[in-house]
């Protein structure tokens, strides 16, 4: 189970990063280390650079965190979102990096701009679940993404809008959707 | 919208507020004794979800957590030291904004066509053409030079300048007002009657080959006591211990030639110069015999 953060928590944990208070940079790393080496391990598929550049996220957020205006409303999806853009950010220079070592075309790179979870995580994920990823692969990369959001970085719904750019209802609808299609896969799959 | 619809939006609600529950601790049963009506929908979801939350997800490994604990704590101790000089962002908009309103009062002050510039600027040499005229209406036209600009029929002397019977070519009449005023800096002016109407200040170093009466300041600071001021051309800061006042008359070239800048109204009832100099006379002789015969009186072209 990850360590769970209140919104009160939250604003308390900004405010004290801010002051650069290293236990609340600890606290931060805590609680997004295990959700941001999954996004970044979904997209690159190789462990070792997922997991430096997972450090390179934290980093790089450590900088840029007195820029961050968070919302005080919901203070710990806007810091997630936060989190996860600059994840993003870090992983598109990363390919461009590639691209530039390797004079590859940038077709061959995965979608940088798409944050949905790739076929790629299902593969690395461990023997015992891999009934349920293969599964969960023939799915829309929409309904993957919120699975992953909802159950494998336990994000809120509020947060998993926040990331996706949607409404709470929207994510509401998409996950019933994903779980409702799952079932029906696994369902076949286990007649088979 | 169908009935239908509507209860698949309140499934989608029933279930997330189930998976909600599920999260909190609830064991199924006790999470679909919660939500009657949706028992049957909501238990083969309630039951994949639960596949999901038990499937193995991959996690950062623990020495990689170290390691990114570590680079996490050396960023912030190399951050520190700089945290310390950054301003809050309102500060630092003031701040942005102070600078840009210095920049632009330094941009007028030193704007080459600005009139009074040349009194809070201590490089600039204000130099005043005063020409005399037969005409009623007296103008001057001045803006302020800075010192590096070559003035080429007037130097401004921070001593007294040379006695009348050393110019050779130019009849020049120099008086000296050793008179007095405190700081260091040294006034020269420079009065030659021209047919010109006008009294001139020109900060180009046109070189004026017209017949022209230049009264030329050499310190901008300084304070010349009694000229025949504009309120512009005053000097005021720093009044000089020793003053002096050059007034340089040059004979005429044949073509004058005329290119004031600008140009306003000299007050006829100017104040006396301030050791002796003659004021500038209000009703002055025609140009063509003060400039161009040597008779002409000359104590007459000093005067204002």
């Amino acid at each position: 189970m990850q360590d769970v953060c209140s919104d009160a928590d939250m604003l308390v944990l900004l405010e004290a990063a801010r002051r650069g208070e290293p236990a609340a940079y600890d606290r931060i790393y805590n609680l997004y280390a295990d959700r941001v080496f999954r996004y970044l391990y979904a997209r690159i598929g190789q462990r070792e650079v997922a997991e430096d550049l997972t450090a390179d996220v934290f980093v790089r957020l450590l900088k840029n965190l007195p820029r961050f205006k968070v919302n005080r409303a919901r203070p710990v999806a806007s810091f997630s979102a936060f989190v996860y853009r600059v994840a993003g950010n870090l992983l598109t220079d990363q390919y461009r990096k590639q691209k530039h070592r390797d004079h590859q075309d940038i077709d061959d790179q995965p979608d940088l701009a798409d944050r949905r979870p790739e076929p790629l995580i299902l593969t690395t994920i461990a023997e015992s679940s891999r009934e349920l990823m293969s599964a969960m692969a023939k799915l829309g990369q929409e309904q993957q993404a919120v699975l992953l959001y909802r159950f494998g970085e336990e994000f809120s719904v509020l947060e998993v809008a926040e990331i996706m750019g949607k409404t709470t209802g929207a994510i509401k609808a998409l996950q019933h959707r994903a779980i409702a299609n799952l079932r029906r896969i696994l369902s076949a799959e286990a007649l088979q | 919208m169908t009935s239908s619809s509507r209860a698949i939006r309140s499934l989608d609600v029933a279930l997330a507020l189930a998976l909600d529950d599920l999260e909190a601790g609830l064991s199924q049963i006790e999470v679909l004794a919660r939500y009657p009506g949706y028992e049957d929908e909501l238990a083969p979801l309630l039951a994949t979800a639960a596949k999901l939350r038990r499937a193995d997800w991959p996690v950062l490994s623990m020495s990689a957590r170290v390691r990114g604990r570590e680079r996490v704590h050396v960023a912030l101790a190399q951050q520190k030291p700089r945290r310390s000089f950054v301003l809050p962002p309102l500060w630092r908009q003031l701040g942005a904004s102070l600078l840009l309103v210095a920049l632009a009062v330094t941009a007028f002050m030193a704007w080459p066509g600005r009139r009074s510039d040349h009194t809070s600027m201590p490089g600039a040499t204000p130099t005043i053409e005063a020409t005399p005229s037969p005409g009623p209406a007296v103008e001057s036209t001045f803006t302020p030079a800075p010192t590096e600009t070559p003035l080429p029929s007037i130097t401004p002397t921070p001593e007294p300048t040379e006695p009348p019977e050393a110019a050779d070519s130019i009849r020049s009449i120099t008086r000296t007002a050793t008179a007095t005023l405190s700081p260091t800096e040294t006034p020269t002016r420079t009065l030659t009657p021209s047919p010109t109407p006008t009294a001139t200040h020109t900060p180009t170093p046109t070189p004026t080959s017209t017949p022209t009466g230049i009264v030329a300041g050499a310190a901008a600071d300084t304070p010349v006591p009694s000229q025949p001021s504009d309120d512009d051309d005053d000097p005021t800061e720093e009044p000089s211990p020793s003053a002096t006042a050059v007034v340089t008359e040059t004979p005429p070239p044949p073509e004058p030639t005329r290119e004031p800048t600008s140009t306003r109204p000299v007050p006829t009832d100017l104040p006396p110069l301030p050791t002796g100099l003659p004021r500038l006379p209000t009703d002055l002789p025609p140009p063509p015999e003060l400039l161009l015969s040597p008779s002409a009186d000359p104590s007459a072209a000093q005067t204002p």
